[in-house]
């Protein structure tokens, strides 16, 4: 097999695993809450320096951080949401646009002022490490980031499909007074929802810090990413998320092995393109499941 | 039951529903009448939390339940089977019924409650695995109060049933409603058919652009000259 495709491809699916977790948790919340929030890639951030600082500080092994670092997160955009958004809920989305790209400066400001603006990387003994296949390379963190995506995009499927307070949340996004007649209460689920948001930014982070170097500025391009692939998969549901990152995941490997430096025009291309042809996206507008 | 006193709502500076005046009691079917946009709607939201009053007073069981949040006035046993079904359309016929018995914590009454609800609509316990967006308008309606009785109610308020059904349809869900009254739930039927809401009630009244204009039994109401004229066509 030609070597160039064959690696290709093998990133395309590592790369896969990694995006859906970067864009399923702001596909919840722009699904459910209709909210776009901007901050998400900022909450990525700080999930990828809580990685680094425990690594750093306290030599806990990066993927061994990635519940606490979710946890933290949760608290924090449950908070944001119940204390901040919820206030501006039934306003238009460029209200609650606005106040998560308020939020997005706040939270990069506050990381460039106590971790300053450097690079950074969570280099850990296995971090070079992989195996072949033929010519083939895999690394093993490359690898486990992968493994951990899926699964925990799976145990939210689960929770949303099969737990009582996941059902409350798609309910929620279908129908908002049909909820609240069931006894739902709506800023509680509204809070709910946006924490596991960012709780799952919060993971993505931790899984980003261990392959890429880390910046406070540099969750811009994972929310321009989660944003196009919510446009390419369309909203609402799980499997869109995946179909999504899948073909974004194409487009920026190979863009990147044929025609480097263009890999975000012509991702933003092709995300006009399915705009044109099939406005709903591929996977087309479902709720949660 | 319920009780409601001297009720003011409005949506902003426009209101909607002046003084009502309104009773339902204890194992009693109630029908609430008026033609569209008279405000029956929005009488049905009000008491079940989702707008609040400008003034007056809603008592449901001696409590005052007025802009009182909606899930504490589901949890004290008022549902509502709204407008238009408002289902859950990406869920399944078996996740809408259940969302109704979502404020419950009675995990062996809930089963027993959905095997009766099945039993009472065999065509949902064909279609549970079915978004319930799919279904077909009769069964739509059906689905949505195969939910509201799943909260177990003390008291069920029902909007519209009747909306844009076939009458053998409507007959056939509201032979399931009596079954529900037979067991001693309380109904409130909000409905524009007038003639079809005065057969299923003990009494009625009237709501016309948003005062109370009639109440009474509902078999003199059949035979009142203004409302043959006014309601029925005759």
């Amino acid at each position: 097999m030609n070597y160039e495709l064959g690696q290709g491809l093998v990133n395309v699916l590592l790369l896969t695993g990694t995006l859906t977790l970067v864009a399923v948790g702001f596909s919840i919340v722009w699904g459910i809450l209709n909210i776009i929030n901007i901050a998400h890639g900022a909450f990525i951030m700080v999930g990828a320096y809580v990685t680094y600082w425990l690594f750093t500080l306290w030599g806990i092994d990066p993927f061994l951080s990635i519940p606490i670092s979710m946890v933290l997160l949760f608290i924090v955009g449950y908070i944001v949401q119940r204390y901040l958004i919820n206030y501006v809920i039934r306003a238009p989305l460029l209200v609650t646009f606005l106040i998560t790209f308020a939020l997005e400066i706040v939270i990069i400001n506050l990381a460039t002022v106590f971790w300053k603006g450097d690079f950074r990387s969570v280099t850990t003994a296995y971090s070079g490490a992989g195996f072949s296949i033929g010519e083939i390379q895999i690394p093993y963190v490359r690898l486990a980031a992968f493994v951990i995506a899926l699964l925990l995009t799976g145990l939210l499927h689960v929770y949303m499909t099969y737990t009582k307070q996941g059902n409350a949340i798609r309910a929620t996004g279908m129908d908002v007074d049909a909820a609240r007649l069931q006894g739902v209460k709506i800023a509680h689920t509204y809070a709910l929802t946006f924490a596991l948001g960012t709780a799952l930014a919060g993971a993505a982070g931790s899984l980003i810090s261990v392959s890429f170097p880390i910046s406070p500025t540099m969750g811009g391009l994972y929310t321009l990413r989660a944003f196009v692939i919510c446009v390419l998969g369309g909203l609402g549901s799980i499997p869109a998320v995946i179909a999504g990152s899948l073909v974004f995941a194409f487009i920026e490997v190979f863009s990147g092995v044929y025609t480097p430096g263009l890999k975000e025009a012509i991702a933003l291309l092709v995300m006009v393109l399915v705009l044109i042809v099939r406005p709903t996206g591929i996977a087309g507008k479902a709720f949660y499941h | 039951m319920l009780e409601i006193k001297n009720l003011n709502v409005g949506y902003g500076e426009v209101q909607v529903l002046w003084d009502i005046d309104m009773e339902v009691k204890e194992g009693e079917v109630v029908a609430l009448v008026g033609s569209n946009g008279a405000g029956k709607t929005t009488l049905l939201y009000t008491i079940s939390g989702l707008l609040h009053p400008m003034s007056g007073s809603i008592r449901f069981n001696g409590q005052e339940i007025a802009g009182l949040p909606s899930e504490e006035i589901v949890d004290l046993g008022i549902t509502q089977v709204p407008q238009g079904r408002k289902l859950f359309a990406g869920m399944t016929v078996k996740e809408n019924i259940l969302m109704g018995a979502y404020h419950r914590k009675d995990k062996k009454q809930i089963q027993k409650d959905y095997e009766f609800v099945l039993e009472l609509f065999p065509r949902m316990a064909e279609r549970l695995s079915q978004p319930a967006g799919s279904l077909s308008g009769g069964e739509q309606q059906m689905c949505a109060v195969a939910r509201g009785l799943m909260a177990a109610p003390k008291l069920l308020m029902i909007d519209e049933l009747s909306l844009g059904l076939a009458p053998i349809i409507v007959e056939n869900i509201y032979e399931a409603v009596s079954e529900v009254i037979k067991r001693g739930t309380t109904v409130l039927i909000v409905e524009q058919d007038v003639m079809l809401a005065l057969e299923q009630a003990d009494r009625a009244y009237v709501l016309d652009v948003g005062h109370m204009r009639m109440s009474g039994p509902a078999k003199e109401m059949m035979d009142n000259p203004v409302i043959k004229e006014a309601y029925l066509g005759l």
